[in-house]
């Protein structure tokens, strides 16, 4: 069985590791197609027409797109992510200098989301259809209508400019102390959050509410079990392989994704930084950007899945079958 | 609360602009080097201001970044130090260098240096620093790219160790004033170690007021007080963190929580509301330089001058500024600002009759297309002429692109009319021969007139001032009586800054420096 699960593993992992070369093949390519060109704005508005071709030639953007692409996969090979080359800046530098700061971020979002979306999932899945379930589902639905720029503003508005209890913008790191880092977090955090958490308690819902008509279940209560133990012991772990697949989806999504929230609250994310090197055309950054996404997207999903037998035997065991 | 500082640039008329520059040097020598600005106490000294930017950074190697960006400059001129700077009215204020003189021919130009100052590195400045620095610009294997701005400067030579001679392939008369420019980067002189071993452009080092200490791309630049600064009792604050902000709303919200100290804002309604919040203060200065839009001469049709004047005249920048802008930024009929006293050179103004008598002349149906950036600001902009153009039957599209294709197809001329501006500068002469002579490679607009490539070779060859600010303004009306560009608004730099943040000097040149700044306590 271990040989199994090895070559199991095995398998995936090479498939994945496909995965990540199509797509950074695709993104090379989509990319190479924008419009526009980084060594007009790096020769600047003075240039000449051979200022821009020198430039041209000293990043290698002369070169024909599979060429440039193959160079980028040998650097890669040797574990060299090239410069950005808007500011020269080591594009392995830079994607893990905001590392901490986009994964504190999901953690946080995702953490304050959770603690959202379960307590009332479960509870909307005990009680469906009355008063409470219904409004709540009005105000979920409400909530994920609202732009997350929108959230953002209210959120600063109330809590940084008339309370003055939290930063309005920026990053403090974890070096300059615990509370301090939080601080900068609470709000773009809870920004993701008010509208994350939605998915997340409709969807535990209604697999509860589908749990909760399973025979086993009417044996518990049958057993007179109280119904915090049947809910949280019986009911929640089966009922959550929709919400830990959508969990998986949405952090690998805000790795590159959370750019309203860093835009707004001036985060220094890894989602920032990729669009603004889209916007720059900065292609060694961009390609940077895309190849750590794609790696964290592809292994979020990996982990996802292995979870899944973690938390229900009878896929574990139908795999083997 | 409102602190209006506008600069007003002159350019001084005078029969012998030679002797005037050595008389002015003597005078400002004499009473002291950077300007003061008016102070009702002494400054505190300790603290550390954060500012506000725009955007992040893009470097400080002149090789590798050739213009600065509004808040670059600002951080620029915290670490590097020019030979010169100017006072208020224009005057040359030694800084690295000490005086400089020009040959008889106005060819050579001698300059002084100060003696006794080290780069943040332990490098010495002295003349070999100067010259390492211009020589590395002006080797043509090098391509600095903006050799065109300074095309006449032919080299730079050591004299003895603090002295150095500019040669000049003719008289120039921006010539050293130049040098003073805040935008440019190959106005300050660099640590020549740093340059060598290729660290300037993310860590740089120059003999300013304060040094660099680190740089996280997308969320600070700070930079620490230089304790052996050649000013003993400067600067006053011990740290200055540069934060990019890049969302307005939020870079404002952080003024006002009192997370940001001093912010860049150029959003009128913004503006509006720090005037009416007691515990700011608003900040503005004028400078040259003007919003734009380019038309292609080359592509019909508007190769036919006719069509570009019926644009001109159907386009209204009082309702665009107005619009857009909230009248945060003034209405322009040149590109010279206050500096030159152009009149409206000619300018034309809004006239929709004028306009639908040009289209009836040409006889045939007009369309065009614009491209805009993809900002709020660049589509009002591409919605406005589209507009306007409609009263008078020329049909608009408008195109929404990122920055990199409009100056892709602004230079492969692939374009019909498109946003584009004149940075301020501090002599706008090579930059009108850039981009307005028939010759010139990176004559955008296309635009082709002998009269216009005499007057550009005659401004820069004249060596009377007041010659040349005739000059300038032909230039400025041949500009408006052909239009190769619209005006969409002047420039002026706002900056909003917490009360107790005092020593802000008057702005100027489109920069702030905010290296004299102390805090109150």
């Amino acid at each position: 069985m271990l040989k199994e699960i090895i070559a199991r593993t095995g398998k995936k992992l090479c498939g994945l590791f496909g995965v990540i070369l199509a797509v950074t093949a695709i993104t090379f390519i989509m990319v190479d197609l924008l419009p526009g060109d980084v060594a007009y704005e790096i020769a600047g508005e003075g240039a000449t027409l051979e200022d821009v071709k020198a430039v041209q030639q000293e990043l290698g953007l002369d070169k024909h797109v599979i060429s440039r692409y193959g160079n980028w996969l040998a650097n890669i090979a040797r574990g060299d992510l090239g410069k950005s080359y808007r500011n020269q800046e080591p594009v392995l530098e830079a994607i893990l200098s905001r590392l901490p700061v986009t994964l504190e971020l999901v953690v946080l979002s995702q953490f304050f989301a959770l603690v959202l979306a379960i307590p009332l999932g479960i509870f909307c899945a005990y009680r469906p259809r009355t008063l409470i379930d219904n409004g709540l589902s009005s105000i979920s639905f409400a909530m994920m209508s609202l732009p997350v720029f929108v959230m953002g503003i209210v959120l600063i508005y109330i809590f940084a400019i008339n309370l003055q209890w939290l930063p309005a913008s920026g990053y403090t790191p974890i070096s300059d102390g615990v509370w301090a880092n939080l601080k900068s977090f609470i709000l773009p955090a809870f920004c993701i959050a008010m509208v994350e958490w939605v998915p997340f308690m409709r969807v535990l819902r209604s697999d509860m509410i589908a749990t909760l008509q399973e025979d086993y279940i009417l044996m518990a209560k049958s057993k007179g079990l109280p119904p915090s133990r049947i809910l949280f012991k019986h009911a929640l772990r089966p009922s959550s392989l929709t919400l830990i697949t959508i969990l998986g989806i949405h952090i690998g999504h805000l790795i590159g994704g959370a750019v309203i929230v860093e835009t707004i609250f001036a985060l220094p994310g890894i989602g920032r930084l990729l669009i603004g090197s889209i916007f720059g055309r900065d292609f060694a950054m961009v390609q940077g950007c895309i190849l750590f996404i794609t790696i964290a997207y592809v292994s979020i999903n990996f982990l996802v899945d292995s979870f899944y037998t973690m938390l229900d035997p009878r896929i574990r065991m139908s795999r083997f079958d | 609360m409102e602190n209006n500082t506008i600069t007003f640039t002159r350019v001084r008329s005078g029969k012998s602009y030679l002797i005037l520059f050595i008389l002015l040097f003597a005078v400002s020598m004499l009473s002291g080097f950077a300007p003061e600005s008016t102070r009702a106490v002494e400054p505190n000294h300790g603290g550390t201001l954060t500012f506000g930017a725009e955007n992040d950074f893009r470097g400080f190697d002149p090789l590798k970044i050739n213009a600065l960006s509004i808040t670059g400059a600002i951080a620029n001129s915290t670490i590097h130090e020019q030979l010169f700077a100017t006072d208020a009215e224009e005057n040359l204020i030694p800084v690295l260098g000490l005086s400089a003189t020009p040959s008889e021919d106005g060819k050579k130009w001698i300059i002084a240096l100060r003696q006794g100052i080290t780069f943040h590195d332990g490098t010495p400045f002295n003349a070999d620093a100067v010259v390492y620095n211009w020589s590395r610009l002006l080797n043509p294997e090098n391509k600095f790219r903006g050799r065109s701005s300074i095309s006449p400067l032919q080299s730079v030579e050591k004299i003895d160790e603090f002295t150095v001679r500019f040669n000049l392939s003719h008289s120039w008369l921006p010539f050293p004033k130049i040098l003073t420019d805040t935008r440019a980067m190959y106005s300050y002189i660099m640590s020549p170690k740093a340059l060598e071993e290729d660290t300037q452009s993310r860590a740089p080092v120059g003999t300013g007021p304060f040094m660099f200490k680190e740089w996280k791309s997308g969320d600070r630049f700070v930079v620490v007080r230089n304790p052996n600064y050649w000013q003993k009792e400067k600067p006053y604050l011990d740290n200055i963190i540069f934060k990019p902000v890049p969302d307005h709303q939020t870079r404002f919200a952080s003024l006002e929580s009192k997370q940001i100290d001093v912010i860049f804002m150029d959003r009128g309604h913004i503006i509006e509301r720090a005037k009416d919040n007691a515990s700011l203060v608003h900040y503005y200065g004028d400078s040259n330089g003007a919003e734009t839009a380019l038309l292609n001469t080359t592509k019909p049709p508007l190769d036919d001058p006719r069509v570009r004047r019926a644009i001109a005249h159907a386009w209204n920048q009082e309702v665009y500024v107005d619009m857009s802008y909230k009248n945060s930024i003034p209405l322009t009929h040149h590109l010279f600002g206050n500096e030159l006293s152009c009149g409206d050179a000619g300018y034309r103004d809004y006239d929709l009759e004028k306009a639908k008598s040009l289209i009836e002349q040409y006889g045939k149906p007009v369309e065009i297309e614009i491209i805009h950036t993809n900002t709020k600001r660049g589509r009002e902009f591409g919605l406005m002429l589209q507009q306007f153009c409609k009263k008078i039957g020329i049909t608009v599209t408008a195109k929404g692109m990122d920055i990199s294709p409009i100056v892709k197809n602004v230079f492969s001329k692939n374009y019909n009319v498109s946003s584009w501006r004149i940075p301020p500068m501090t002599d706008h002469g090579p930059y009108l021969y850039n981009y307005f002579h028939s010759k010139s490679r990176i004559n955008a607009s296309g635009y082709n007139n002998p009269e216009m490539d005499d007057l550009l070779v005659a401004q820069e060859m004249e060596t009377d001032p007041q010659k040349r600010e005739e000059i300038l303004c032909d230039i400025a009306t041949l500009l408006n009586r052909d239009v190769p560009m619209l005006y969409r608004g002047g420039r002026r730099m706002h900056i909003i800054a917490k009360q107790e943040i005092m020593g802000i000097p008057e702005i100027r040149n489109g920069v702030i420096d905010i290296s004299d700044a102390w805090i109150e306590k």
